[in-house]
């Protein structure tokens, strides 16, 4: 059953077949291996129970609240302020690249958004500083990937509603992997810009520049922390979170008369749409998810495991392999959907703890946006850096290693991401 | 009244539709949390309205996402075949798109009948009521793709609304 499924599924997707009806497809397929009269009730059933759900509620609002504030110019503000701390350093783009990457982080929570709004924006200006396009497109695909690390995060929200762990531990606890991926970012950057010899044009921002920086993007650099705090000290659920950082990105965008009516149709159209995409493949996968639960596959991995299943990190670690391959095959919501309810029990059942497992397998994720055949990210890189997609394969690699090592470090030192939670906790 | 007429229209009726639970769903979460924090009695039907409705408005957008071409899919192969093959692969596309769409609209038409007899819990109606957003969303999806046919000129796009 399992071979066939997978075979529809792949057959399909590379025929460019959209993921939902792929998944749908491969899923009437184990149905009929199954048993096929069960298709007639579970298919529908599972596809409304997959998104049936009060917690997937925060998405749309999460991404409508992004939305509201790319639309109201606050998002460019993060950018002057990263320009103004760091924009005078040596290879001082690249630096400003991956700190706004962190700041749209708290806001978007995105990743091929963010891609799409620093690579217009930097990559240009960087070519011009001296950098070469495939590096400065990489970086910007690269630095990206803090985007759903750092909360909010949609990855997390879909992991905490699959294995009811507190969404505000896991927000939490992106936190520092989050900043650890930006820090090593930054690292290879200060050794790219040495090695190549790139100058920076901009001058030192003084320390008013800075302030008034500072001040104009304030109601952006809130927004990360109103969502977390609300959160984990017990105000407001994920969702009605959400809610509230929609009322505040709506109230601070006609307070700057920056957000007209039609940017705020344009900002629910554009919800609406991206809702639509990732909610049918949530449902979807949830039909395949229970197919595969079903087939006994966690059992049969966790049998598999058995002789490791005394070590939480070499768990960790074969789950962290097996989550890479897949997910450079797979769709990163899809991979997430499939992947947590199998590897969930095995992992449980070898002591790892659940708020650490979502972090692991929410960076193995994120890391899949950035590699070949599937990595949505570089495609918009490419796109918007105007370079040849696989020249950009060829050279993304080098930002693969580095997030590899950064989720070696996370996996090896639980406390980096289980320190913030217990603190709060 | 041709064809491109009724597939816009129908394109700006499911979308004004989605944008619009969308929205009362928005200020109906952002009500409960009003009525909850500010005058401690929140409404116990609020949050099963909230995800039946952001369901009945994920379903509707589906079939603007496929005519907008949002969903996620790979086209390797699309892209690195001659136009005949292309056009095969297009074709196959378009045709296994509408059977799915065709038989899942079927099944979960039969499903939400069979729920008629169950209630929701707050809100009391028949859970066939919520039940029946999927097979109108593939309904949906099976109309505009039919409409559109295997080999689209362009992209429908919001511009157009």
């Amino acid at each position: 059953m399992l071979i066939a499924i997978v075979i529809t599924f792949l057959v399909n997707i590379l025929l460019g077949i959209p993921l939902f009806i792929c998944l749908i497809l491969a899923s009437i397929v184990g149905f009929y291996f199954v048993d096929f009269s069960l298709a007639f009730r579970m298919i529908p059933q599972q596809f409304f129970s997959g998104i049936n759900s009060f917690a997937l509620m925060a998405i749309p609002l999460f991404i409508f609240a992004g939305n509201l504030m790319n639309s109201s110019g606050l998002t460019s503000q993060l950018i002057k302020l990263a320009n103004s701390l760091v924009g005078h350093l040596r290879g001082g783009l690249g630096y400003v690249n991956v700190v706004s990457s962190v700041f749209f982080a708290g806001v978007n929570g995105s990743a091929v958004a963010d891609t799409s709004a620093l690579g217009s924006l930097l990559v240009p200006a960087m070519k011009k500083e001296g950098y070469s396009t495939s590096y400065a497109a990489g970086l910007t695909a690269a630095s990206s990937l803090i985007g759903p690390i750092i909360p909010p995060s949609i990855f997390m929200i879909l992991y905490a509603s699959l294995t009811n762990t507190s969404v505000g531990d896991l927000f939490l606890a992106g936190v520092f992997p989050g900043l650890l991926l930006g820090g090593a970012f930054l690292i290879m950057n200060y050794i790219y810009a040495r090695k190549v010899g790139i100058q920076s044009q901009n001058e030192k921002a003084s320390l008013k520049g800075i302030l008034v920086a500072f001040w104009y993007s304030a109601p952006a650099l809130i927004a990360p922390f109103i969502i977390v705090s609300s959160i984990v000290f017990g105000f407001v659920t994920p969702t009605e979170s959400g809610a509230l950082i929609v009322a505040y990105a709506l109230i601070l965008g006609v307070l700057n008369r920056s957000l007209s009516f039609s940017k705020l149709c344009l900002a629910l159209i554009d919800t609406a749409i991206l809702t639509g995409t990732i909610f049918v493949i949530i449902a979807a996968s949830s039909i395949v998810s229970w197919l595969l639960a079903y087939a006994q596959l966690p059992t049969e991995l966790a049998a598999y495991l058995e002789p490791y299943s005394q070590n939480p990190m070499v768990v960790l670690l074969i789950l962290s392999l097996i989550t890479f391959f897949i997910g450079m095959l797979m769709e990163e919501v899809s991979a997430l959907m499939l992947l947590t309810p199998v590897f969930f029990p095995v992992a449980i059942a070898s002591g790892v703890d659940p708020v650490h497992l979502g972090v692991v397998i929410t960076i193995n994720i994120t890391i899949a946006l950035i590699t070949p055949p599937m990595g949505a990210c570089v495609f918009v890189a490419a796109a918007v850096s105007k370079i040849e997609i696989t020249e950009m394969f060829k050279s993304i690699w080098p930002f693969v290693l580095v997030a590899i090592v950064a989720q070696l470090f996370v996996i090896c030192f639980p406390s980096l991401t289980l320190y913030l939670p217990s603190v709060f906790n | 009244m041709n064809l491109t007429f009724i597939r816009t229209t129908l394109y700006r009726l499911f979308l004004l539709t989605s944008v619009s639970i969308l929205a009362l769903n928005v200020l109906l979460i952002l009500y409960s949390v009003f009525t909850r924090y500010i005058l401690n009695h929140s409404p116990i039907w609020s949050d099963e309205l909230s995800r039946y409705g952001i369901i009945a408005s994920v379903m509707l957008a589906m079939s603007c996402a496929y005519v907008e071409s949002k969903h996620m899919k790979v086209a390797f192969i699309e892209s690195a075949v001659n136009v005949s093959i292309k056009r095969l692969i297009r074709l196959y596309q378009w045709f296994i798109v509408l059977a799915v769409a065709l038989f899942f609209s079927y099944i979960s038409t039969q499903y939400a009948l069979s729920l008629s007899k169950f209630s929701s819990m707050s809100l009391g109606i028949s859970k066939t009521i919520p039940m029946l957003s999927v097979p109108i969303g593939f309904g949906a999806l099976f109309f505009m793709v039919l409409l559109q046919g295997p080999f689209p000129k362009s992209k429908q796009g919001a511009a157009s609304c």
